[in-house]
């Protein structure tokens, strides 16, 4: 287990951890090309009909936070609880540090976890619970109450005030916070966290987002974060695997996978999507000729989709250009204004492009920007990069 | 909550200029009343059928208005006697004057039956003199002694003085294997005669055992059924629930086809050679059978708290524990097993109350070394007035020793903290 290591990150002073945005992966550490977690082809079924995980194959590195990102039923909170040990992977094998753990039970694996829910323990205090996997590994009670005092200041709430309370005499954030820290204080070398923000707030929620971030960057633990919020997963995350309908559609790092989906299903979940469908005529050097379905043959970057395809054409909303000059866009169409909708910072201007009375286009609110008039005909144009022919759902 | 600064002292006040608090009681008078009216009813009734019934059982078991009431002038002249000698001419005088009331009002029978209950023999005697006394003259107490020597029998007036107490403890000795001897000392009764204690203790232990085999048997059902789907939890409790939906003899019958030995259980035993024809058990009509069926009987008080208790912990407290390190055992015992202390707390206090004054499956089933102490007051209930009473002093012990319970209960759990379901 964790704590027979000797890391004892919690017993070095957290404020004087690693700057944040330092390499995540310590380069003393001889294993640190083994992955910590290794999804080997892993196959899981509850019905024996259906498969919620198919064929799951990744690999985490150690010190990385890795985000599961996906709608909900599409196998993520599967795979974590088949790391975790409380879900038997039905075929495949899972790895943590090179070993494999199909058959460690839950409490031999050592792995730190916060639940949807903080599972705090209502009968016990936040001291006590804190001291629960301390003491359920025989550490001693000077010792557990030095670790329980820094897991709490880690946390910011190691003031005193919050110790003997029980978990029901706090808020959410607090709650979360202290499920935080009883999953970081035995000092596991992976914290696995399921939608642990899902109940708090907005503000409170990206406030925590930003805390969960710095606290994994001091640490250098691996995270392995549950979560259905694309914007959640974007801020927190080295890497995203979107899951869905059991299977990764990609697994890559946040600027990548909102700038670069490689399918419609992950251009439509991360972030704001404009689609178009066309036919693709010919594909010429990587560039796809695609006839849309008004007739307006367009330029895209052949992504996934072949000569004579049908397929969907994803380009973000503020990538587009409204009367555009030659040297921004390479191509225009026609669009016909249908409503324009004030957001202060920016503006949206929702418009019918091909037959698609949802494409929207965004545009800063600068000195002098041009505010449209519903019913108004203009052209819109973007680079070719920035328009990727996906396939067609 | 106390005003931040201090500086406020007086009464906030409403609009008008009354102090708020009053206002708001008076706005609230009216719900208040109409609470009050929608359970008046029921409160009526139970005052009724259940409060005035206990009072009055209460007061039965202690009161004793034989020689006060029908024999009240003896009474008062033997205030005066010291209990060493035969008593001097103004009682046998006031014995007299109230045999002769006695006869004309037929009350003299049941003054003479109370002192019989202690000394044999005590009513033909008064009843003979009853029946002479108003043709005797003074002085009476030659002529008492006259017709019959054993009025100088100084126990009797022993006995006659003590129980000019209108209120007397004797039911409640009788109750506890004591008695009254006729000078007033409480000794242990005859060991033949000591009966009640040693059967309040059967009840008791026979109560916890079945209290402890209900949660050995419960907790593990209503753990299955909390972590089960609904569909499969609901079949469960259709299940648990059997014995209410059975009648009572239908029950009963099915027990006796079972555990007879003749029964089911014995043919299955002797059949697989377990046991031989002439080592039969007998599982009925004694201690066996009485747990046995109320344990059965018994058990939807201790599984219905329980489960209701446990569908309110989530799974992942457990998942919890056990991710942060501990053995599932130890994960259970410190995680699961406190939570569920409220539900198991009161299916015990429900299962042994109940258990405690259990009286037909007792009656039915256990024989004689398997009945409990509501089959003897229930006994006592149908004799004499004499036993009624000691029948009301069995059931208030019986009432005080649940109380006692109740309030061990609320030392160690804390009633407010029980959840019944």
């Amino acid at each position: 287990m964790g704590e027979t290591e000797g890391e004892s990150y919690l017993l070095s002073d957290v404020k004087d951890a690693e700057p944040v945005g330092s390499p995540r992966v310590s380069s003393g550490d001889v294993r640190s090309n083994r992955p910590m977690v290794h999804f080997d082809k892993v196959q899981k079924s509850y019905d024996g009909e259906t498969l919620v995980v198919k064929n799951f194959n990744l690999e985490i590195r150690k010190g990385e936070f890795l985000t599961m990102l996906g709608p909900s039923g599409s196998g993520k909170t599967t795979c974590l609880m088949m790391v975790a040990g409380f879900e038997p992977a039905t075929h495949g094998e899972i790895y943590l540090d090179g070993q494999p753990i199909n058959s460690v039970p839950p409490h031999k694996r050592g792995i730190g976890m916060v639940f949807q829910n903080y599972a705090l323990f209502p009968h016990m205090t936040i001291a006590e619970n804190l001291a629960f996997p301390l003491d359920v590994r025989g550490i001693g009670k000077a010792e557990a109450e030095k670790k329980v005092q820094r897991a709490l200041d880690m946390v910011q709430m190691g003031d005193g005030s919050f110790h003997g309370r029980r978990p029901a005499q706090l808020s959410g954030g607090q709650q979360q916070r202290v499920a935080l820290a009883r999953a970081l204080v035995f000092e596991p070398k992976l914290v696995l966290m399921d939608e642990p923000l899902g109940a708090l707030d907005k503000q409170l929620r990206e406030h925590m987002q930003l805390e969960i971030k710095h606290i994994h960057e001091s640490l250098g633990v691996t995270v392995i974060y549950v979560t259905h919020d694309q914007g959640e997963a974007l801020t927190m995350s080295d890497r995203i695997a979107v899951f869905n309908d059991g299977v990764v559609q990609q697994l890559a790092a946040p600027e990548v996978l909102y700038e670069k989906p490689e399918n419609s299903f992950v251009a439509q979940f991360i972030g704001e999507n404009n689609t178009l469908v066309g036919k693709v005529k010919a594909i010429n050097e990587g560039i796809a000729r695609v006839e849309l379905t008004d007739g307006e043959i367009v330029e895209a970057l052949a992504v996934n989709a072949g000569p004579g395809e049908r397929t969907q054409l994803s380009i973000r909303p503020e990538r587009v250009e409204i009367d555009p000059d030659e040297s921004v866009s390479d191509h225009t169409v026609t669009a016909r204004v249908e409503e324009v909708i004030y957001l202060g910072d920016h503006i949206r201007t929702r418009m019918t492009v091909a037959g698609n009375s949802d494409f929207v286009v965004k545009t800063r609110n600068r000195l002098g920007a041009r505010r449209l008039d519903p019913g108004a005909s203009v052209r819109v144009g973007w680079a070719t990069e920035d328009c990727r022919a996906l396939d067609h759902e | 909550m106390a005003s931040t600064d201090g500086a406020i002292k007086e009464p906030i006040l409403a609009a008008d200029g009354t102090p708020l608090k009053q206002a708001l009681r008076r706005s609230q008078a009216r719900e208040r009343r109409a609470a009050f009216l929608l359970v008046a009813p029921l409160l009526l009734f139970i005052l009724i059928v259940f409060a005035v019934p206990i009072a009055s059982m209460i007061w039965r078991s202690v009161y004793n208005p034989e020689v006060r009431n029908f024999l009240p002038q003896t009474a008062a002249a033997l205030q005066e006697w010291d209990g060493e000698d035969v008593p001097p001419e103004p009682v046998f005088q006031a014995m007299a004057a109230d045999m002769i009331v006695g006869v004309e009002k037929r009350t003299i029978g049941r003054a003479a039956a109370r002192i019989n209950r202690e000394i044999p023999g005590a009513r033909s005697r008064m009843m003979r003199t009853a029946r002479e006394v108003d043709e005797w003259s003074a002085p009476y107490r030659e002529k008492f002694l006259e017709a019959d020597e054993r009025w100088s029998d100084l126990d009797f007036w022993r006995l006659l003085k003590r129980e000019t107490r209108l209120v007397t403890p004797a039911y409640y000795l009788l109750a506890l294997d004591y008695e009254y001897t006729a000078d007033g000392e409480i000794r242990p009764r005859p060991e033949v005669y000591r009966i009640y204690k040693a059967l309040f203790w059967r009840t008791a232990w026979m109560s916890m055992l079945i209290t402890g085999i209900c949660i050995l048997l419960a907790y593990p059902i209503s753990y299955l059924m909390a972590t089960q789907p609904a569909r499969v939890a609901n079949l469960l409790l259709i299940l648990v629930l059997l014995p209410f939906w059975t009648s009572l003899l239908v029950r009963t019958s099915a027990w006796i086809v079972l555990l007879q030995q003749q029964g089911v259980i014995n043919e299955l035993l002797v059949a697989l050679d377990i046991i031989d024809s002439r080592g039969r058990l007998r599982m009925i009509y004694n201690r066996t059978g009485t747990i046995i069926a109320m344990t059965h009987i018994l058990l939807p008080f201790m599984v219905l708290p329980l489960y209701s208790v446990m569908k309110t912990i989530p799974p992942s407290y457990l998942r919890a524990a056990k991710s942060l390190g501990a053995h599932p055992f130890r994960a259970w015992w410190r995680v699961y097993f406190p939570l569920t202390i409220p539900g198991l707390a009161a299916g015990c206090i429900l299962v042994f109350i109940l258990a405690i004054g259990y009286y037909i499956t007792p009656a039915l089933v256990g024989g004689d070394s398997g009945i409990f102490i509501s089959n003897l007051i229930a006994q006592n209930m149908q004799g004499s007035s004499a036993q009624l009473k000691l029948a009301a002093a069995l059931a208030t012990i019986l009432l005080v020793a649940v109380l006692v319970v109740y309030w061990v209960f609320n030392k160690l759990v804390g009633v407010d903290k029980l959840k019944f379901g």
